[in-house]
């Protein structure tokens, strides 16, 4: 469970959250939903503890996460950021034997279990191929997949991803949603992700958040009365009423408003 | 050659060559050898920290304040030995401070801040050591000091290996324990801090760490250019390494290099050189064949 309590953030002079509250409850896939700038990745970075609000807090399983380790906290939470690193180089198999740092001996390394562990785990993603190449050779699909076999063996409570199919062609877009979805299925896990196309997020995600003006202006769930009616006039409202919006055969189709229409 | 397997077997050979030996050279070639180790092993832990590879052991200003400090013992206290190598240990580690305090002021990443503040911090450096080299005396001080920037090993002797050898193991066996811990410093920091690490006491360890092996072995030594900078290059040139292993191999092959550069710099010609003027040439050669084979690989 995740509740954000009077939370304010600005940077320098720029605010960007003033007194947001919100409460997630008994959900398994969140969307994060608004234009850039609305503070989709600086909520996203706050909740991971790397920003500090300058008021509120947000609890997650009841802890306050700007009060806890940060081994405590990556217990809770991992995270697959928006930019990846290109000169970062290494094997994908140390790669993801990083996300178990958490649980290591400050002086020792991943033992052969970890790295049985991380064959595993590349193999139900099936990219086994990928275990010795080095990370900065993969496309930015397969990096992806990398970044999600280290979350995956990081193993905390909730997955936070910021943008996880940003710039990946269709197909790849499917296979990593699709993925990631059976394995919060199959583990009981939760993601959090900020994602652009609201389409996609209907597909795959159950709460769906909307970000406008620096504020948060829905929060919807699918087993919410009347959840199609209500996630087509916010999927509008945060393109400024620009967009027709609809729903036929359980998939959104979003419409730019022509001049004379 | 022969004369040395008979002084170690313990065969006599006369008092000479056996003073030779054992004062001499072997202090010589141990110290070397701890300095090169030293130099590598803080450039690569420089090079992992900013994430840069062309990052070398002064990028901080350790080798400008380690100047200024031997400076100041040339010019203002008769040249003694023992307050050279301590005002030069000394002024290695107040530059990286000042540089560390400037990165504070100038915020934004930490990571540009600090090379930002560690080039502010050497110009400033720069101007000062020139403003001494003026002021110097130039028939006997600007020789001396010329020649302690260029760097040299003819002084050794039992106490400066003492003095280098007090902390450059035990920084390297520290870095040895970490070698693991310290992986994490090659991703950005806002993710290294989701893995649950302790990112900013990690760096902190990292730069203190790498910043004591440089002074340490810029004191006794004076400058020794581009074995920092050029021995981890070397390493995964050669090794392909990980992370863990590089700073492992970073350790004797450093020792090597320099101490194959000292035998050259005092056997080459008549007299002995500078042992910069062949780290330097080496240095410029390695990078070129570096950055080709690179090239090479990525097609």
């Amino acid at each position: 469970m995740i509740e954000v309590r009077n939370l304010s953030f600005s940077y320098k002079n720029q605010p960007v959250f003033n007194d947001l509250s919100f409460q997630l409850n008994d959900f398994s896939m969140a969307a994060l939903l608004g234009l850039n700038g609305e503070g989709k990745t600086t909520l996203i970075k706050l909740m991971l503890g790397l920003l500090k609000p300058d008021n509120g807090e947000i609890l997650i399983n009841g802890k306050d996460i700007h009060k806890i380790s940060e081994n405590a906290r990556s217990k809770l939470l991992s995270y697959v950021p928006q930019e990846m690193d290109s000169a970062l180089s290494m094997t994908v198999s140390d790669f993801i034997c990083m996300g178990a740092m958490n649980r290591q001996n400050i002086f020792s390394g991943p033992k052969e279990k970890d790295r049985r562990q991380a064959a595993d785990i590349l193999l139900n993603l099936d990219i086994s191929d990928l275990e010795h190449s080095d990370i900065n050779r993969l496309s930015s699909g397969q990096r992806r997949m990398a970044y999600l076999a280290r979350t995956i063996f990081q193993n905390s409570d909730i997955l936070i991803m910021d943008e996880p199919v940003n710039s990946l062609d269709y197909l790849k877009q499917h296979r990593f949603l699709s993925t990631l979805k059976n394995y919060i299925m199959n583990n009981d896990r939760k993601v959090i992700m900020s994602i652009h196309d609201p389409s996609l997020a209907y597909q795959y995600a159950d709460t769906f958040l909307f970000f406008k003006d620096h504020g948060l202006s829905g929060i919807l769930s699918r087993k919410d009365h009347d959840f199609e009616e209500a996630m087509c006039r916010n999927v509008s409202f945060i393109y400024d009423g620009k967009v027709d919006v609809s729903i036929l055969n359980n998939q959104l189709l979003i419409n730019i408003k022509t001049n004379n229409g | 050659m022969g004369d040395i397997i008979s002084i170690i077997m313990g065969e006599h050979s006369g008092e000479m060559s056996e003073n030779i030996f054992y004062n001499i050279r072997l202090v010589r070639s141990v110290e070397v050898m701890l300095c090169g180790m030293a130099l590598a092993t803080s450039g690569y832990l420089y090079q992992s920290t900013f994430h840069n590879a062309l990052v070398s052991p002064d990028t901080l200003g350790v080798s400008g304040g380690a100047s200024i400090g031997a400076i100041i013992a040339i010019l203002y206290f008769h040249d003694n030995i023992v307050l050279r190598q301590i005002f030069s240990f000394t002024g290695g580690i107040l530059a990286v401070c000042f540089s560390l305090l400037l990165s504070r002021l100038i915020g934004k990443n930490r990571n540009i801040s600090l090379l930002l503040s560690g080039i502010i911090t050497g110009a400033l450096a720069n101007s000062a050591i020139m403003a001494f080299k003026y002021l110097a005396d130039p028939t006997t001080q600007l020789a001396v000091i010329d020649y302690w920037l260029m760097g040299s090993f003819s002084l050794a002797n039992r106490a400066k290996l003492l003095t280098v050898a007090l902390i450059v193991i035990p920084a390297l066996i520290i870095v040895i324990l970490f070698r693991h811990r310290f992986k994490v410093l090659l991703l950005n920091e806002d993710e290294a801090h989701t893995l649950g690490v302790n990112v900013s006491a990690l760096n902190t360890l990292a730069i203190s760490l790498a910043t004591l092996l440089t002074a340490a072995a810029v004191s006794v030594s004076g400058i020794v250019s581009w074995i920092g900078l050029l021995t981890p290059h070397i390493v995964t040139l050669i090794f392909h390494s990980p992370f863990e292993e590089t700073l492992l191999l970073s350790m004797p092959v450093g020792g090597a290099i320099l101490l194959l550069s000292d035998t050259l710099a005092r056997t080459l010609t008549m007299s002995e050189i500078p042992v910069s003027i062949i780290t330097s040439i080496a240095g410029a050669l390695v990078l070129t064949i570096y950055f080709i084979a690179e090239r090479g690989n990525r097609k």
